[in-house]
């Protein structure tokens, strides 16, 4: 029950803060660098965000780590390949 | 095959029960080509740009339009398109490309203002908006109206003219497609503008029926004495006033004037289109694969060392999202 209470208020703080990437970047409408380095620190938060959630799980791994910051590098990426 | 499929798309024994496609390897690859991928495209955009390129079509009778749609839904007057603040948004837009820079104050200290003065146009309220690299008029526009400092500029009650240019160059190494658009108001319009007061004088027989003491309380006839609502800055721009076609050779430009007030070109491959289309589509790929991979894992209520699917998916989402609303221009 812990547990289930512990990971809705880690996903809680994941949907902030995506959340409030996706107003931000919407806000930033224009502005293609500002949008650009909102979806930076999105991903880099997103990163932070699955190396903390692992860790107090207690189930944080080299290959987990990997597999987040590959995942909001590919989203960096892309972000640029649409907004440059 | 069907094996194939499972190894690739299904946690399975084969690929240690996560989805082959969703490996550190395969993510690996994903940055990999779509790196080259970005390479390829801008080679096939410089080279061929008849063939892949970003489509553009800005026309100024557009832009003219969606402005004073916008004024007019607030209820306020239209703007006329003067060709003096076109020839300042030219000469603006020249300028950006000569001396390489995206800014309202040129790196040798010229204002908006100088360029309009110098076109000829004597300004009481005077305002400038920018705009590049987007993909239509209404792209333009709407962007403007996002932001509510540009916002500000199109509905400002004030203004009379407006003056656009829409000038292709090239900008900090990469083409660029500017609009610069330009707002004015001349004194003689400020003062037209503004309301007449109504004093009326009192009669001979308001005077006759009236006390003594509120006689002499009446007011002398006044003129109203029309307060601009910025200073005013008498420049005699006789001598300084020039041509569009004068401008570019003096600075040493070298390009169409014809041109600068429309930009239309379509490629055969708008590049905006598929870039939006292709990572659209591998987002979507990597959520329908992530979906699976969580719906047979929680299923089969396999317990393995990875990422958390739920977070993946709402990440891609969100990814999802910014694409959708993103836009290729930038405004200033």
């Amino acid at each position: 029950m812990i547990v289930m209470k512990t990971h809705i208020f880690h996903y809680l703080i994941l949907a902030s803060i995506l959340f409030g990437g996706v107003f931000t970047f919407i806000f930033l409408a224009g502005n293609r660098n500002a949008q650009i380095a909102i979806g930076v620190i999105t991903s880099l938060s997103y990163v932070a965000w699955g190396i903390i959630h692992h860790a107090i799980d207690k189930d944080f791994h080299l290959k987990v780590m990997i597999e987040y910051t590959l995942i909001g590098l590919v989203a960096i990426i892309l972000l640029f390949i649409v907004i440059r | 095959m069907a094996h194939l499929f499972v190894h690739l798309f299904v946690p399975h024994p084969s690929n240690n029960h996560r989805a082959k496609v969703l490996h550190l390897d395969a993510l690996f690859l994903y940055v990999i080509a779509f790196l080259i991928f970005q390479i390829a495209t801008s080679w096939v955009r410089t080279s061929y740009p008849d063939v892949l390129g970003y489509a553009t079509d800005i026309r100024v009778s557009e832009l003219l339009n969606l402005t004073n749609a916008k004024r007019q839904e607030a209820g306020l007057e239209p703007v006329l398109l003067n060709e003096k603040l076109s020839q300042a948004a030219a000469m603006k837009g020249s300028d950006m490309f000569a001396l390489n820079y995206w800014a309202h104050t040129s790196p040798e200290g010229k204002l908006p203002w100088d360029f309009i003065v110098r076109a000829g146009y004597t300004y009481t309220v005077a305002g400038e908006n920018l705009a590049k690299n987007f993909n239509d008029s209404r792209g333009v526009v709407e962007a403007w109206m996002a932001s509510s400092s540009h916002r500000d500029n199109i509905m400002k009650p004030s203004y009379r003219d407006i003056g656009f240019a829409v000038v292709n160059g090239v900008l900090n190494g990469e083409e660029t497609t500017l609009v610069v658009e330009m707002f004015g108001t001349t004194p003689a319009q400020l003062v037209a503008k503004a309301p007449q007061p109504v004093v009326k004088e009192a009669s001979a027989q308001d005077r006759a029926t009236m006390p003594k003491s509120q006689i002499t309380a009446l007011p002398a006839p006044i003129t109203l004495k029309n307060e601009p609502e910025q200073r005013v800055i008498p420049v005699d721009v006789s001598q300084e006033a020039i041509t569009i076609q004068e401008y570019p050779q003096q600075l040493g430009l070298q390009f169409d004037t014809t041109k600068l007030f429309d930009f239309v070109r379509k490629p055969l491959l708008n590049l905006t289109s598929v870039n939006k289309s292709v990572t659209m589509i591998f987002i979507g790929f990597l959520l329908g694969v992530t979906f699976l991979d969580l719906w047979i894992v929680h299923k089969r209520k396999i317990v393995r060392v990875a990422g958390r699917s739920h977070a993946h998916i709402l990440f891609l989402s969100m990814l999802l999202i910014l694409i959708n609303y993103s836009a290729t221009g930038s405004i200033l």
